[in-house]
């Protein structure tokens, strides 16, 4: 199972609620994971796979967890 | 010549004087205006190691070439003195009516000099300039008195005031507009309340001189109909920059009892999407489609105006996990023209005091009632907070123990709302930020997530140099609003473009860094002509606890900076911008830069490398 949590605007943008479950059963990329990410709109996002910085080209394994994030400035 | 005015209002208070100086062309190319016109008045003006909060001091409202101009969020102008803070250069922009008024009364800016005896307040309209008592205001808070000088002057004035926390000379006092937009975060509204000016009214009659009017209206179409179809437009109308909240405690970034920890436990209760629960009405600069003001109603049920910086501060960073009480306490500094940032460090600063009986008084994390009586003395001086008004680094100075450790500040200022235990650039872009910590210059930590927290390579100096060549340099400078760009991704050539149809000269994204690395050198001359021989590298550090005290929970756990790496990135950044290993600029950057009568002048106090 990978664990997909996202915030912001890219969390609505997914429909996703806050944490979502997707059973894979050999290695994936995250973007054939998640086929939503491939539209335009994602293009400029932060990925990070168990804290760490990845891409849409990232491969995932069971029990790792993607983190989506929007890139904001806070004022 | 296009663009400007070329005209500086001066206003000397002493004298009841008021004369139109010219500004040359070529100045206004070399610096542009905002930020680097200002920085390049009070470099040619001040003398010196002048109390900054005598009339000696001077007080610059200053706007660009796009202030008013139509186009994003060019409804901005900067407000800049020596800082009564840090003793160096210190600026500050607001989103206000008064900065479209300012050009349209035909001038780029206004220079405020000397002292009047009496409180008075300046209105202007168009060429005719009028200094009026403002005996009947002084005293009164910032909402009530823009009220009054509304119901005298018309609806539609630009205003620009400060409150008791300005007159009382609280050294982190803002200037204040509409109701809670508030600029100048070291101390500039107490400058203003040094000089005995309430406040300044300003209305406009002419039309902003451009050089191709078509054109401007053309492109800020084209920006404006880009700002609305950005996948994130929807989202940034309903929260704004109140969504970080999320963001920051996702990522440990969130300060949370004295930049101890970056994770709060009750983020929810002042996150975003609280906010949206107690909106009632949204707010906003002139000529933006982007508004991000968001007004709700708070614990005393009247409004106030939030957003992520000051819910933040006054939120996690003091314990207080109630966002109609956080809007409480935001409203009054409005009311009362405090920083909300400072405020925030300094409330934090004093708990931690308390727990380690450095101070008597007892405070302790979250107690709102407290707080709002301590902002209040605070604003008035009275008991201990004439104390706490002085900033974290005084206050430290005064009740010693180790609290110079953690009075999270950088030069003075207090620091924003980002925690830096695993985010070196940020770290590095707080500790040079030309005004003290702030992250209006270099907001490089979603980057910097994005590319790794715990490096600290030269890839990150360069980072965050661009940056503030961007964010410190041009939107500083034009004088406009950076969020179109950075939140929803507005193309930066709009801005070049917008200044060729504004100033009928084309510049480069290139040539502008050069504009902004120019105005970066030249601050950095003001401080160190300041500070003298007593300048070190050791003022661009951040403070002590982000290196010795590591975060003790949240994904981060066990992280902090380490200090010999992160002086390995300052040595770069300063190589980066031809400055000597002292972080002073070389006299041979200097030249380039065009400012040799700036090299000759600091060579006066220090020692410049070739």
């Amino acid at each position: 199972m990978v664990i997909i949590r996202a915030i912001g605007w890219v969390r609505e943008r997914l429909g996703i609620h806050d944490v979502a479950h997707k059973r894979i059963s050999k290695p994936q990329r995250i973007a054939d994971l998640i086929p939503e990410l491939r539209s335009p709109l994602f293009n400029n996002i932060i990925i990070l796979v168990n804290g760490r910085p990845a891409t849409k080209d990232t491969v995932v394994n069971d029990n790792d967890e993607i983190l989506l994030m929007p890139v904001t400035s806070g004022g | 010549m296009k663009g400007w005015w070329g005209k500086v209002l001066r206003i000397n208070l002493s004298e009841n004087k008021v004369s139109v100086q010219k500004i040359e062309a070529e100045t206004l190319v070399k610096f542009i205006g905002g930020r680097g016109l200002a920085a390049k008045i009070l470099w040619d003006e001040l003398k010196p190691g002048i109390d900054p909060l005598s009339p000696e001091n001077k007080l610059i409202i200053a706007a660009g070439p796009l202030t008013g101009v139509v186009g994003p969020s060019t409804g901005k102008l900067v407000v800049a003195a020596k800082s009564p803070l840090t003793n160096g250069y210190g600026d500050g922009n607001i989103g206000t009516n008064a900065s479209v008024q300012l050009r349209k009364a035909g001038y780029d800016a206004i220079v405020v000099e000397g002292a009047s005896k009496k409180p008075v307040y300046i209105y202007i309209e168009d060429d005719k300039v009028d200094i009026i008592s403002a005996e009947g205001l002084w005293g009164r808070d910032t909402f009530e008195t823009e009220r009054l000088l509304k119901e005298v002057h018309g609806k539609d004035v630009g205003v620009l005031l400060i409150g008791p926390a300005g007159e009382n000379l609280v050294r982190y006092a803002t200037i204040i507009s509409q109701e809670g937009r508030s600029g100048g975060r070291p101390g500039i509204g107490a400058v203003m309340g040094s000089k005995k000016l309430k406040a300044i009214v300003i209305r406009g009659t002419k039309e902003i001189p451009v050089a191709d009017k078509n054109e401007v209206v053309k492109v800020a179409s084209e920006a404006y109909r880009e700002i609305k179809n950005a996948p994130a437009y929807n989202f940034w109308m309903r929260q704004g920059t109140m969504a970080t909240i999320e963001w920051s405690n996702t990522n440990s970034v969130l300060p949370t009892f004295n930049f101890r920890e970056g994770v709060f436990d009750f983020y929810r209760l002042i996150d975003g999407y609280s906010m949206e629960a107690m909106k009632v009405t949204q707010r906003g600069c002139p000529n933006c489609n982007m508004i991000c003001g968001n007004v709700v109603i708070d614990y005393e049920k009247e409004l106030s105006e939030l957003d992520y910086e000051n819910v933040a501060m006054l939120g996690s960073n003091i314990g207080l996990g109630h966002l109609g009480k956080v809007a409480t306490l935001n409203k009054l500094a409005d009311k009362y023209g405090i920083d909300t940032i400072s405020l925030g460090n300094v409330l934090a600063f004093a708990t931690e005091a308390s727990e380690k009986k450095l101070i008597d008084e007892k405070i302790e994390w979250g107690d709102f009632k407290k707080y709002k009586e301590l902002v209040e003395d605070i604003a008035f001086r009275r008991g201990l907070g004439d104390l706490l008004a002085e900033g974290t680094k005084r206050i430290s100075e005064k009740i010693k123990g180790d609290s110079w450790k953690w009075a999270m500040n950088v030069k003075g200022l207090e620091i924003s709302a980002y925690d830096c235990h695993a985010a070196p650039a940020m770290a590095l872009a707080y500790a040079t930020s030309p005004i003290g910590a702030h992250h209006k210059d270099a907001w490089v930590i979603a980057w910097e997530v994005k590319v790794g927290r715990t490096t600290y390579t030269k890839e990150k100096v360069e980072k965050v140099i661009e940056l503030q060549r961007i964010r410190g340099g041009i939107f500083e400078t034009l004088v406009a609003c950076r969020l179109p760009w950075i939140e929803l991704g507005l193309k930066l050539e709009y801005y070049m473009r917008l200044f060729k149809a504004a100033t009928g000269i084309d510049m480069t994204l290139n040539d502008y860094y050069k504009v902004a690395d120019r105005v970066y050198a030249l601050i950095r001359a003001f401080w160190v002509r300041e500070y003298g021989e007593k300048w070190s590298r050791e003022m661009d550090y951040p403070p002590a606890r982000w290196f010795e005290e590591p975060l003790t929970k949240g994904p981060l756990k066990g992280a902090h900076l380490d200090r010999e790496k992160y002086d390995t990135m300052l040595s770069w950044y300063y190589e980066i911008r031809g400055w000597d290993e002292r972080g002073i600029p070389r006299k041979s950057t200097l030249e380039e830069l065009g400012l040799s009568d700036v090299a000759r002048e600091l060579e006066k106090y220090v020692e410049l490398s070739k």
